[in-house]
């Protein structure tokens, strides 16, 4: 009887042991093969920005026949990746928010977050994560608009915010909303409501203070770009069936920049690090046609070819899937 | 029998009218067309030239007018401000600026407090130290001289700051109870505060083009 009760409780624990151990490969398996979705959405649309202002290497030069000198203004897309993972769906950036700011640039096209990703064929309610990849206004707002998602951000951006906006000097501190706005200074973009926005998110126990690198998701993975536009962006590395994407928020405000070697959109940039961000993405992706740009101006068309299948959905605002992973219908209208 | 000449030789008079009718219409749909066009485009690409009068002035509560752009985002323009409505603007913006950099200390309070130091006795003292600020900020608004056409105005901006003041006194219980939800209530009423600041900045000290 005593060997019976012996024999029983080796076969148990070896049951207990074999199961657990295939049970981990089993799931260390299917995150190492992560493959997800990834669509781009345009929150709204800066008309007829001077391109010198975006890019200073590409500023007009009246009657030049230089391609990269003879382009007056450009419109700049706000761009919001979707990332669907499994049963994770990650935004990366939020757009804006207040129609008032939208007023005070001119711009257009603008569609609530909820509504276009209603046109997905998803719920705001479905948002589990949203990764912004740094907290000017026009990337971090609408986060209250998505209840069950965890925001990301990095604490080198909260410091900075932080520094900027209580700083002695009003021309540093100064922000978009202000009498005569501000120009690129310190705090330019860190608009009230934007900081409330992520204020809101820490409060309500549903935000992640980041510290450098941190994977969200297996193979899904922030990395920081501290100074590649604010203080404290961030970029997205996504597996995807095309391969690797890198969203980069503003860091990687232009798709040519990233080709051409060009700074984009300084803001609170140190262009030294932009270009180490653009290296960054070389590396991650073996090139650069899968960094995925905030501002790209050529973005929905094929001069940007990841975001060539495209469509134009609410208010003239556009959208483009850019990766499909098995097994995941289309949502092309 | 001329009726059949003209029939078998080519078009008949009638259709030759009807055709020319319907060519003149199509040539006046597509000059309207390209009339309205142009008309939009100039007045489009008028309204970032016309944001960057601002740029001259420390001071751009003077509207631009309706007529240079007329297609900003589609709003309709609001009135320049009056000489008077000017010098409240500029009043009251020298207790906007610093109430607007507290509502910030406000936040950063709250989250220092929530993600790092979970210390109610800094908590308590940097809010207390923000009270006082804004119950100051409160004093100096109501003793500004109000322009009659600006009272409207002036009574969203004074709640605003009331509103700032209740922030703050929620976020002291919590350095008293450690009740954190009192946190999330007193964010509320910044985040509307900071929306009725923001109408009030609309009228009185708008933005300026600078996309991000």
């Amino acid at each position: 009887m005593r060997n019976l009760v012996g024999s029983l409780y080796r076969t148990g624990a070896f049951a207990l042991v074999a199961s657990g151990v295939f049970a981990g490969w089993g799931g260390t398996a299917a995150h190492a093969d992560t493959v997800c979705s990834a669509w781009l959405m345009e929150s709204s649309r800066f008309m007829h920005v001077p391109f010198g202002s975006f890019m200073p290497d590409r500023d007009f030069i009246p009657g030049s026949a230089d391609p990269k000198h003879n382009i007056q203004s450009v419109d700049l897309p706000v761009n919001i990746g979707v990332i669907k993972c499994d049963n994770e769906l990650i935004l990366f950036d939020s757009g804006w928010k207040q129609q008032e700011y939208h007023k005070m640039t001119g711009t257009e096209h603008f569609t609530p977050l909820p509504d276009q990703l209603n046109a997905l064929g998803f719920k705001p309610e479905d948002v589990t994560k949203v990764v912004i990849g740094h907290g000017h206004w026009d990337h971090a707002g609408q986060l209250s608009d998505l209840p069950n998602a965890t925001l990301y951000v990095q604490k080198e951006e909260l410091k900075a915010i932080e520094w900027a906006l209580n700083y002695p000097n009003p021309h540093i501190r100064a922000v978009n909303t202000d009498p005569g706005g501000c120009n690129r200074t310190p705090a330019c973009g860190y608009t009230p409501l934007t900081v409330e926005e992520i204020y809101g998110k820490v409060l309500k126990g549903k935000a992640v203070i980041v510290d450098g690198e941190m994977e969200v998701y297996p193979g899904v993975k922030i990395h920081p770009a501290f100074r590649a536009h604010t203080a404290g962006s961030q970029l997205l590395e996504v597996p995807t069936p095309i391969g690797k994407l890198v969203f980069g928020s503003d860091a990687y405000s232009s798709y040519e920049g990233i080709r051409d070697w060009m700074v984009a959109n300084i803001q609170q940039t140190d262009s030294v690090q932009q270009f180490l961000a653009y290296e960054q993405c070389y590396k991650i992706t073996g090139g650069y046609e899968h960094c995925i740009s905030a501002h790209e101006p050529l973005s929905y068309t094929d001069k940007y070819p990841v975001t060539a299948n495209s469509w134009v959905a609410m208010n003239g605002g556009r959208m483009a899937e850019l990766a499909l992973a098995p097994g995941e219908k289309s949502r092309h209208p | 029998m001329g009726g059949s000449t003209i029939q078998a030789g080519g078009i008949s008079r009638g259709r030759v009218v009807l055709l020319g009718s319907v060519i003149a219409l199509l040539v006046g749909i597509v000059g309207v067309a390209l009339q309205r066009e142009t008309s939009r485009q100039s007045t489009v690409l008028s309204a970032p030239n016309a944001m960057r009068l601002c740029i001259a002035s420390y001071f751009c509560g003077r509207r631009v007018s309706s007529q240079s752009a007329p297609g900003l985002a589609g709003a309709a323009e609001p009135a320049a401000l009056t000489a008077e409505e000017e010098v409240y603007a500029e009043s009251l913006w020298t207790v906007h600026s610093a109430a607007k950099a507290w509502a910030i200390g406000l936040d950063f309070a709250g989250l220092l407090y929530k993600t790092e130091t979970r210390d109610a006795g800094k908590l308590s003292a940097k809010v207390q130290a923000l009270s006082i600020q804004f119950a100051a900020a409160e004093s100096k608004a109501r003793a500004i001289d109000v322009p009659p056409s600006m009272h409207a105005v002036h009574e969203k901006y004074l709640a605003a700051i009331q509103l700032y003041e209740n922030a703050a006194a929620e976020m002291l219980k919590t350095a008293q109870d450690g009740n954190d939800q009192r946190l999330l209530v007193a964010q509320g009423m910044s985040q509307h505060a900071a929306e009725e600041m923001l109408r009030v900045g609309d009228v009185l000290w708008p933005g300026e083009y600078k996309p991000n």
